[in-house]
């Protein structure tokens, strides 16, 4: 078998007592996806803030492409290969969608690299190759701030997938989308996922069944199953924490 | 167009250099003064404005700037081996050691940058290293424009106390009170300020320039794009802190006087109104914005002295409430509504406001 891209070992992660993850022992192989769901609380955010570095460990590692990178700051996590789009979109709202692109490009991410006005010519095509990719070529000179709520979830996509991450970790990349937006997404994402390593958070059972990924269940900072959407929706335990509890939502609402 | 948009910026910089032509004497000093003091304002531009990162206490850079010149300026114009009166008055008997380079008037020019930009990079590096959010950022340097003055009143036998430095002469050898050296440093001081202006403009216009509004924007988002984004807020507080001192030094060549007065607690928070009346975005809108408020300063309070600070109270909530991006917003509002495109609207944004109110204000004066 090959080497795990993302190896976390035996994670755990403590606030005030709480343990928000207990004891997840996950590992993603490269080129391949993977979806996480989970009840609220069940830790899946809380883990890929741990990966990225906003959240720190108090027991375990996380180990990339062979590398421990627990302890490392933000940017050199970023800088080794992982980038992370956030559950509300974490675009530059006072910058063009150009301009959100051309940061998220640039290969040298060292201050004293940026006394020059525009991008190399590879990072220039890769923006125009971003823009086609997400479909928003016609509004590259837009601020982002102008943006629908959908168009900033693909622009933060668009961020990702300009950065050329191996590791690309999407927290809810379909909240507040139309259901149109929903199955651009997943288009979107498939195609991802042939030159990148894809984690997907997402609650939309619809969606993630498009996804056809393998799914992580989480519950309670713990990984409760593994397994294909199919047969973890069929599942006892799974209906109990997570699908029951969305089914019972349901019948209560209509 | 970025040519023309240019030049366009460049001209009334070039009207200005020309004031000696067409204004008398004390309007003369009065645009030196608040031009050097726009220099200050656009370095809070770049902080506030453009790093998202309130100062409060750009009146130690400024201080630190102009205290090195008046210590320079005091030194010259003793006789050989004298002391400066007020170290003779508390009974010091020799120039204390770190007085000794400012007999020097190159050390002292390159104290005059070196100083505060090295005081606002340490300053920036510690408290943006540790993540400090703007708030906290704004009562340090709060803080420590009170303590920096309230320093220089206790050590009065090495800094001139509450009474600051004056009694200048000489600079470089020429008589200060000259009509031709007043010329010329105004003349430097437009050049200085045009400097500060095209450096600034230009720093914007790079990807570092780019990188620090969006760090402003959305930190957490461009740290996990794999930038730390420390380096640029530091970068820009640098360079403001620099902006400060020269700025410091020149307000004291025209003004003939340094004190704790001016770089305390409410010289701070003066200069942070200049900057929010004129525009905290635009470059030229915080030089616009220094001169109105100084020049109204300047009319109330010899007018009516106890008027001034309520004055300035009011006009600093008026703008917050009532226009948040200043008087350049106001500007770019009238030239949208106008309906130009928006290059020309920025372009005239960057070149109209520029002509109006200092042609005004020199005209009717002078």
């Amino acid at each position: 078998m090959a080497e795990p891209l993302l190896d976390i070992q035996d994670l755990h992660v403590t606030f005030d007592g709480f343990r928000a993850i207990d004891g997840i022992t996950l590992q993603i192989f490269p080129r391949t996806a993977r979806v996480i769901i989970g009840p609220n609380g069940a830790g899946k955010s809380t883990l890929l803030d741990t990966v990225i570095g906003r959240t720190r460990a108090t027991r375990g590692r996380v180990v990339f492409r062979g590398e421990d990178v627990t302890r490392l700051p933000e940017h050199r996590i970023v800088r080794a290969g992982i980038c992370r789009k956030f559950q509300t979109p974490g675009v530059l709202e006072q910058m063009t969608v150009h301009d959100n692109l051309a940061v998220a490009v640039r290969r040298k991410k060292q201050w004293w690299a940026h006394f020059r006005t525009g991008l190399e010519p590879a990072e220039r095509t890769r923006v125009d190759e971003v823009l086609t990719e997400i479909g928003m070529t016609g509004q590259r000179d837009r601020r982002a701030a102008e943006l629908a709520h959908g168009e900033k979830q693909w622009l933060e996509i668009g961020m990702v997938l300009a950065s050329d991450a191996e590791l690309v970790l999407l927290d809810e990349p379909t909240s507040g989308m139309t259901p149109a937006e929903t199955d651009r997404t997943a288009a979107l994402i498939h195609r991802l996922a042939a030159h990148h390593t894809v984690v997907v958070i997402d609650h939309d059972m619809a969606f993630v069944e498009k996804l056809a990924a393998p799914v992580t269940v989480l519950h309670q900072g713990r990984v409760l199953k593994e397994g294909d959407i199919q047969t973890l929706r069929d599942d006892p335990e799974v209906i109990a924490i997570y699908l029951g509890r969305a089914k019972k939502q349901d019948r209560a609402a209509s | 167009m970025i040519r023309r948009s240019w030049i366009a910026a460049a001209l009334p910089f070039v009207i200005l250099a020309f004031a000696p032509l067409y204004v008398g004497p004390y309007y003369l000093g009065l645009i030196g003064r608040f031009t050097s003091l726009g220099i200050l304002a656009m370095g809070i531009v770049l902080v506030w404005g453009q790093g998202g990162v309130l100062p409060l206490g750009q009146g130690v850079f400024f201080g630190l700037g102009g205290y090195a010149m008046a210590m320079h300026l005091k030194l010259v114009a003793l006789p050989a081996g004298e002391l400066p009166d007020f170290m003779q008055w508390n009974g010091l008997e020799q120039l204390p050691l770190w007085w000794k380079p400012f007999t020097s008037p190159v050390l002292s020019l390159a104290a005059v940058i070196v100083v505060p930009g090295l005081a606002a990079g340490v300053l920036a590096w510690l408290v943006f290293r540790r993540r400090m959010t703007s708030v906290y950022i704004a009562l340090i340097t709060q803080a420590l424009a009170l303590a920096f003055a309230t320093l220089l009143i206790s050590q009065q036998g090495t800094t001139g106390g509450f009474n600051g430095l004056t009694d200048y002469t000489t600079l470089f050898g020429v008589p200060l009170g000259d009509e031709r050296t007043r010329t010329w440093l105004h003349v430097a001081t437009i050049v200085l300020a045009a400097g500060a202006y095209f450096f600034a403009r230009a720093l914007g216009a790079t990807q570092a320039g780019r990188l620090v509004t969006a760090v402003r924007d959305g930190e957490n988002r461009v740290r996990f794009l794999g930038y730390s984004p420390a380096p640029y807020k530091i970068l820009v507080f640098i360079i403001a802190g620099v902006f400060a001192g020269i700025a410091g030094a020149l307000h004291t060549l025209h003004l003939g006087l340094i004190s704790p007065a001016m770089v305390g607690v409410v010289p701070s928070i003066e200069m942070v109104v200049w900057v929010a009346v004129g525009g905290r975005a635009s470059l030229y809108g915080a030089l616009i914005g220094t001169l109105l408020v100084n020049v109204a300063k300047d009319s109330i309070s010899s007018a009516w002295p106890d008027a001034w600070l309520y004055v300035m109270g009011l006009v600093f909530i008026g703008v917050v409430i009532g226009t948040p991006r200043g008087l350049a917003g106001v500007v770019e509002t009238v030239a949208a509504r106008l309906g130009r495109t928006r290059v020309v609207a920025a372009a005239a944004a960057a070149a109209a406001p520029g002509a109006e109110p200092i042609g005004e204000e020199v005209t009717t004066h002078g």
